[in-house]
């Protein structure tokens, strides 16, 4: 029995779905391979799951990057995806990925179940161009560079904090994925979107290594195959996600967008920062995952 | 042994002070932040965003720099209704079993917390927040603590031999 | 494990460190040996590294600083010039006193010690019998949980996830109906059995001076109050904000009394390291408990057993006070805290009960618990600060009628959530 744990909340939609995927896999892989569900972040923090699957305290984690940067400064980087993830097993990507962590976290990627899902910045103050000079906006790090280039002021708060904040004046706005905004209740708090969006945002179930390699073949295959099958459903999110808009219009959102040529520069921008930080912090692997990445 | 005692307790005092400082440093802090935030003084600052970052590194290190101190001073709660329900030579006995499980506990706690630190420091391992700082700062802080209060923990036991065959008068409770 | 724990803490081992022996041999047991407890170290990192604990010390200063300049006085005095004579006076003022200074002090042994140590000689001197001269110093102390800014509310938001802001709030009302209830309760008492508390004479001031040191020191030091629970609610700041500008708004104060010296903000600061010292260590073995007894399944297991077992969620609420009340015999608040909070936490969320509404009467609860004999903190601190003829028998028959007191109050929030909840949902 591999035990499995989640470095989103229970509650979440996105563990939901694991949850359900874990119970296929129980009932077809009887006498071959059995997953144990631990829980969220009450049995190991979130910015620990990383470590707690390199080291083997648990065989397999449901975690996006930006989680475990305190393993591998690359885990970040596949935000930057262009590719989905159906290409990179095609060209050469998830191979190269499978190379770097196993190398640098003694980890398995099996699969990426979260993608075609865009960032967004989320304002309570309309602007005109994307000049974000003088806003407080709060951002994780998968934000920061991004947000700091265009002259905004970052902070940092808890999650729970953020709806407060919000109500208060204390941020002027902040970066979240397309969807996942109505499980927090933010969407009373917020007035804008803009658009377009930028990167893709990723999250994975990833395996210790050691682990990975002691199975037995037939339960490695098993377990392969229906990561893969879990993979294969991510066009799933693109019809959610423009619902999840849909939700956000009418909850009274508004869209904020430039013309043609000033959102090409937005989306380029923000590649070009992104990159630029990627290779800055893995002079090693960075240019290599871009040419699987990038388009 | 008894001067060296004596320094070991100032040792841990200063460490108490340095939390004291830390603790009129968090309270100026934050206030500087919000005043910032709201009153727009320095153009360029707007708040300090790295407020809430460095004050959860504080409350880590004044939990660590105080915990030896406080158990040098007896001041770590504990619940002593059985202490003092059993005749005191028992209760003496009592505390001579505790003191050994928290030797031992503190002391593989000071051995895998170094380990992790080491384990990070050779990984270089980031912590990538607002701010971006080596790991292993803020993980090292473990082993030195523990160290410590393992160190401490063999004076407490020294104190124990040579004093009353009673249990101790130790804090029962928080406020 | 929680029998583990609790066996060590009944031995006389410090609550944190039988957190901590415990938690070691969870990481061998349950993640896998050496890696476990490497991880088990990590983890002790980020259990006190949370900014929704920042305001623990905060709040713990203010009641320091409050206590250590002395300013602690000028408040009773300004109390009792405004008190008339009647039944038990001066256990009134010391009722009416200790609600100030819950409205500015985040730690209720600084309200007993401060209260004990100042009315109590007095008291006793005009002839008031033991038990009603430390019961209302020590029932008020209690209540000072209650009233924000009030440090173990803040870790029980912490911890269980409930807003912060809303439980502080929400303690305001069932606090202050302690507090009239006590004074009611000690005219009653007294006018029954007048030798109790013999009347005396006291100087009677008129005009000005009658005023003069409520409206140059109480009123100010309320202000405190108003700009911690002003800026939470009206939204200039988190509690954690709120937090520090009170703190740095009573050293101001204390300064502009020319009451603060270095040496008494170094004593201040001793104590505010003290306190939050041993609250932040139990914290640090105590989640890193929950998170193995989370990982273990154990946490899970009885979960749904409770919830699976078709009990009314009303009942299961009420043995879980039962529960709370009963362990209040025993174990201190934060132990409390953490020993139930992974378990009743899940069982609110599955009963869908309003959160501030169970956590407001578990801080009743806990109030309780500093009260209950033999083992209540404040009986203790009481007895620290009293002279030697009040014998702890009278202590204990002291604090009764209030114990009895807030068990209505518990029933009262229970029946009628309102109590609790109308507050928090006007002001946040
Ligand atoms: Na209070
Ligand atoms: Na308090």
């Amino acid at each position: 029995t591999l035990r499995v744990v989640s470095a989103f909340p229970e509650n979440q939609f996105y563990v939901k779905r694991t949850i359900e995927w874990i119970e296929k896999v129980n009932k077809e892989g009887k006498g071959v391979l059995q997953l144990n569900f631990i829980g969220g972040p009450k049995a190991i923090p979130t910015f620990e799951v990383g470590k707690a699957v390199q080291s083997g305290v648990v065989d397999i984690g449901f975690t996006t990057g930006a989680f475990y940067t305190n393993v591998m400064p690359e885990a970040d980087i596949l935000k930057l995806s262009e590719t989905s993830a159906a290409e990179q097993r095609k060209n050469g990507g998830y191979d190269l990925i499978n190379k770097i962590w196993a190398e640098k976290a003694n980890m398995r990627y099996l699969a990426k179940v979260v993608e075609f899902t865009p960032f967004h910045l989320y304002l309570n103050k309309k602007i005109d161009k994307p000049d974000l000079t003088g806003l407080k906006i709060r951002i994780t790090p998968v934000y920061r560079d991004f947000f700091q280039a265009m002259g905004a002021s970052v902070m940092t708060t808890a999650p729970g904090e953020v709806y407060t904040a919000l109500e208060r004046g204390v941020i002027d706005g902040y970066g979240w994925p397309i969807h996942a905004l109505f499980d927090l209740n933010w969407q009373e708090k917020t007035k804008y979107r803009v658009d377009p969006g930028f990167y893709n945002a990723e999250v994975g179930l990833v395996m210790n290594l050691t682990k990975y390699k002691a199975l037995p073949q037939k339960a490695r295959d098993f377990l392969d195959q229906h990561a893969l099958a879990y993979e294969q459903q991510n066009d799933f999110w693109k019809s959610y996600n423009q619902n999840e808009a849909k939700r956000q219009a009418e909850a009274g959102i508004q869209v904020i967008t430039f013309d043609a040529a000033t959102n090409k520069a937005y989306v380029e921008k923000a590649n070009e920062v992104g990159w630029a930080a990627a290779i800055k912090s893995s002079p090693q692997y960075g240019e290599a995952l871009k040419k699987v990445l990038a388009k | 042994m008894q001067r060296l005692e004596a320094a070991y307790a100032r040792v841990l005092h200063a460490l108490a002070l340095i939390a004291c400082a830390l603790i009129l440093g968090m309270t100026l802090m934050i206030c500087a932040d919000v005043f910032l935030r709201n009153v727009r003084i320095i153009p360029s600052m707007v708040g300090l965003a790295w407020s809430s970052e460095i004050s959860e590194a504080m409350l880590f290190l004044i939990t660590m720099l105080t915990a030896p101190w406080l158990l040098s001073r007896g001041q770590h709660i504990r619940v002593d209704i059985v202490l003092r329900a059993v005749p005191p030579i028992v209760g003496w006995m009592f505390e001579w079993i505790v003191d050994v499980l928290a030797f031992g506990c503190c002391a593989v706690i000071m051995y895998y917390s170094g380990r992790a630190a080491w384990a990070s420091y050779a990984a270089s391992s980031l912590s990538i927040k607002t701010l971006v700082t080596p790991e292993w700062w803020l993980l090292s802080v473990l082993p030195v603590s523990f160290a410590l209060l393992t160190l401490e923990m063999v004076f407490r036991m020294r104190r124990l031999y040579l004093g009353p065959r009673t249990p101790r008068d130790d804090a029962v409770s928080t406020g | 494990m929680l029998g583990g724990s609790t066996v060590l803490l009944f031995l006389g081992l410090p609550v944190a460190f039988s957190f901590l022996v415990i938690n070691l041999l969870g990481a061998l047991l349950f993640l896998g040996g050496e890696p476990g407890l490497v991880q088990l170290a990590r983890n002790c990192i980020g259990s006190v590294a949370s900014f929704s604990l920042t305001p623990i010390p905060l709040f713990i200063l203010m009641g320091e600083v409050l206590f250590h300049t002395g300013l602690a006085v000028k408040v009773i005095d300004g109390v009792e010039r405004l008190i008339r004579q009647v039944p038990g006076r001066l256990a009134v003022v010391a009722v009416v006193a200790g609600t100030v200074f819950s409205a500015i002090s985040g730690s209720t042994i600084a309200t007993t010690a401060m209260l004990g140590s100042l009315m109590l000689p007095v008291m006793l001197a005009r002839g008031y019998h033991p038990t009603m001269a430390t019961g209302p110093l020590m029932a008020i102390g209690a209540v000072d949980m209650l009233i924000p800014p009030s440090a173990l509310t803040v870790l029980l938001g912490s911890l269980s996830g409930i807003s912060i802001s809303k439980l502080l709030i929400g303690g305001v009302v069932p606090g202050l109906i302690l507090s009239v209830a006590f004074v009611v309760y000690i005219i009653a008492r007294v006018k029954m059995n007048p030798k109790l508390a013999p009347p005396s004479n006291f100087t009677e001031y008129h005009g000005w001076a009658k005023l003069k040191p409520f409206v140059q020191y109480v009123i100010p030091l309320v202000s405190i109050f108003v700009v911690v629970v002003a800026s939470m609610s009206a939204g200039w700041a988190t509690p954690t904000e709120s937090a520090a500008i009170g703190a740095l708004f009573t050293i101001g104060l204390a300064a502009c009394y020319r009451a603060l010296t270095l040496r008494n903000l170094m004593q201040s600061l001793q104590g505010t390291a003290a306190i939050s010292g041993m609250i932040l260590f139990i914290i640090l073995g105590a989640t890193t408990f929950s998170q193995i007894l989370s990982f273990s399944g154990a946490s899970n297991g009885l979960v749904d057993l409770i919830a699976g077992a078709g009990l009314p969620p009303m009942a299961v609420i009420a043995a879980m006070m039962l529960l709370l009340v009963f362990l209040g015999l025993f174990v201190e608040q934060v132990s409390m805290m953490l020993i139930t909070l992974p378990i009743y936490m899940p069982l609110v969320a599955k009963y869908g009960v309003d959160p501030v509404w169970f956590g407001v009467m578990f801080l009743i609860c806990m109030q309780l618990g500093l009260l209950l004999p033999p083992h209540g903190l404040l009986l203790m601190t009481m007895k620290g600060v009293a002279p030697p003829e009040v014998r702890m028998g009278h202590i204990f028959q002291a604090v009764l009628p209030y114990i009895v007191m807030s068990l209505l109050l518990l029933a009262l929030v229970f029946f009628i959530p309102a109590v609790a909840v109308w507050l928090p949902k006007v002001l946040v």
